[in-house]
């Protein structure tokens, strides 16, 4: 699982709640759309509004349109290939980072490269605040770079023990921002600050998704000892365990409304396994709906601010967009 | 506790205030101390990824192998040293890696242990060759050591008899993309017949002062 990244906390951007309850939606996997791609797509990431969806390839990034899988843009990046790529905001802006340290902010119409930072290693994970004032990005070293939009300045280098960042989330009012490390504690930072407010030693295997609730509060953990982790932000401490699985969760992504949150799992010694989705339910901790498909080998995904729950898979030269309602 | 309790500069004053030390130049002690922290007599052992598959709170041990265990019995043994040849008798040395066939046990802790120090810096374990994990080229032990006043060192050690090197790692180590430093590509001695052959080791750990 070394490095493999899902888009799935880039979609937690929303505000727009759910207009029917899950629950009470038919939870059979829907195919939404299918695109035909002529090389192996490695990570997808889906806009909030579920109209577009981006591929990462080899050197470049691709744009299409779910309603009618039409291509509206396709960015090249020559011998600097992307390592990240996600959605900003509602689509209209592309978050990409590059092998050179790079990061590239990209009007997603005109392809347009409209600000680029220069990170210094590998931006492996990049997470934006929901205000789009931070910009967070890991990778390469035991650092967190914790960037100013604004001004494209560098706020803060956030230090790690000892493993590298292995996925990074802001709390809804950017105030704070949670890092897990390969070292298997998680940290969370003030963003104004830049000091540690408190540090998750509790947890004895490495966390690979994090996702705060809307209020800020709690923060999930999807962990290499197969289970979700409910942590008080304010103190640091797991309050809270979701029933473990056969598998490490790999990626997290948290429904607008905060009452539901996907995990995806895969067996830690299958890098190129099946990768389960559960849904649960944040308040009971009970599974809500699951695709747990022997098929299935998600590479992105998350919410839509209609409540729905969308991932992309590959099957052959085609990718599927599905969604779990 | 730490066996040497003077800096530098202290030690080569005590020395030249007793008499042991003669110095025959005009240089202050002061610059004498730093020069010679400068002529460091080891370098250190180069670090290399953590990797996502630490687990906390591993046993201290050093058989790792038990009865059964498919896969070539291998014995790794070292010294923990600093970069100016001390022995680090408090150092604190964590390995962790896939068994015979390339998985990690993620739910318990085979192939995973705190090696207690045997004295004098030296530390041993018994254990299987590594498999090769899907996501890696190489096989590999993780390292983690950390001993008072010196920098954590976070390691992995390769064998040079890896089928990706095909006999020959000084040309091939970069195969793997994490593999940054040859040095970490150590000979491997193997010993015995076919039915009890054996490898061994020998990975020196040479931190940091802070």
């Amino acid at each position: 699982m070394h490095r493999c990244r899902f888009s799935f906390a880039g979609l937690v951007l929303a505000g727009i709640f759910l207009s029917i309850p899950l629950a009470a939606i038919a939870s059979e996997p829907k195919l939404e759309t299918k695109i035909s791609v002529n090389e192996a797509v490695r990570s997808t990431a889906i806009s909030l509004d579920g109209k577009i969806a981006g591929m990462l390839k080899s050197n470049k990034v691709g744009i299409w349109s779910i309603a009618d899988a039409h291509q509206i843009q396709m960015i090249e990046f020559g011998v600097e290939q992307p390592v990240f790529f996600d959605f900003l905001d509602d689509g209209t802006h592309l978050l990409v980072g590059l092998r050179n340290g790079k990061i590239q902010l990209h009007d997603v119409q005109t392809g347009k490269v409209l600000r680029s930072l220069d990170n210094g290693v590998p931006p492996w994970v990049v997470r934006a605040s929901r205000d789009g004032k931070w910009l967070a990005a890991a990778g390469g070293d035991r650092e967190v770079h914790l960037w100013d939009l604004a001004t494209g300045k560098l706020a803060h280098r956030l230090a790690l023990e000892l493993g590298e960042a292995m996925d990074l989330a802001f709390s809804p009012d950017g105030k704070m921002l949670a890092g897990s490390s390969e070292d298997t504690n998680i940290y969370v930072w003030d963003t104004n600050t830049g000091a540690v407010k408190n540090v998750v030693r509790d947890l004895l295997l490495t966390t690979f998704g994090l996702a705060f609730v809307p209020d800020g509060k709690w923060l999930f953990a999807g962990s290499g000892d197969y289970a979700l982790h409910v942590i008080d932000a304010g103190s640091g401490k797991v309050t809270r365990n979701f029933p473990a699985q056969k598998m490490p969760v790999i990626a997290l992504a948290i429904a607008p409304d905060g009452k539901s949150i996907a995990a995806v799992y895969r067996d830690a010694n299958e890098p190129f396994g099946n990768t389960p989705i559960l849904v649960w339910s944040t308040e009971s901790g009970e599974v809500l709906k699951k695709n747990d498909s022997p098929e299935l080998k998600a590479n992105g995904g998350g919410f839509l601010s209609d409540g729905r729950m969308v991932y992309s898979t590959m099957n052959g030269k085609e990718l599927q967009v599905w969604s779990l309602r | 506790m730490p066996k040497y309790q003077l800096n530098r500069r202290e030690l080569i004053e005590k020395c030249a205030a007793l008499g042991v030390v003669v110095t025959a130049t005009s240089l202050p002690i002061s610059a004498i101390a730093k020069i010679w922290d400068e002529r460091e007599v080891r370098h250190a052992t180069p670090p290399n990824d953590f990797g996502p598959f630490y687990k906390k709170h591993s046993p201290q041990a050093r058989e790792l192998r038990a009865a059964g265990d498919p896969g070539l019995p291998l014995t790794v043994t070292g010294r923990v040293l600093d970069t100016r040849g001390e022995v680090l008798e408090d150092a604190r040395v964590e390995v962790w890696h896939a068994d015979h066939f390339g998985k990690y046990d993620i739910e318990g802790y085979r192939f995973r242990a705190q090696i207690p120090l045997e004295g004098k810096g030296a530390y041993s374990f018994d254990s299987v060759m590594p498999g090769h994990y899907p996501d890696r080229v190489c096989q590999h032990v993780h390292f983690l050591v950390s001993a008072p006043g010196h920098k954590t060192l976070v390691t992995q050690l390769y064998f040079a008899t890896d089928p990706v090197f095909e006999g020959d790692p000084d040309k091939n180590f970069t195969r793997d993309p994490l593999l940054i430093s040859r040095e970490l590509v150590r000979p491997v001695v193997l010993t015995g017949d076919p039915k009890t052959m054996h490898a061994a080791v020998n990975f020196e750990l040479c931190l940091e002062r802070l």
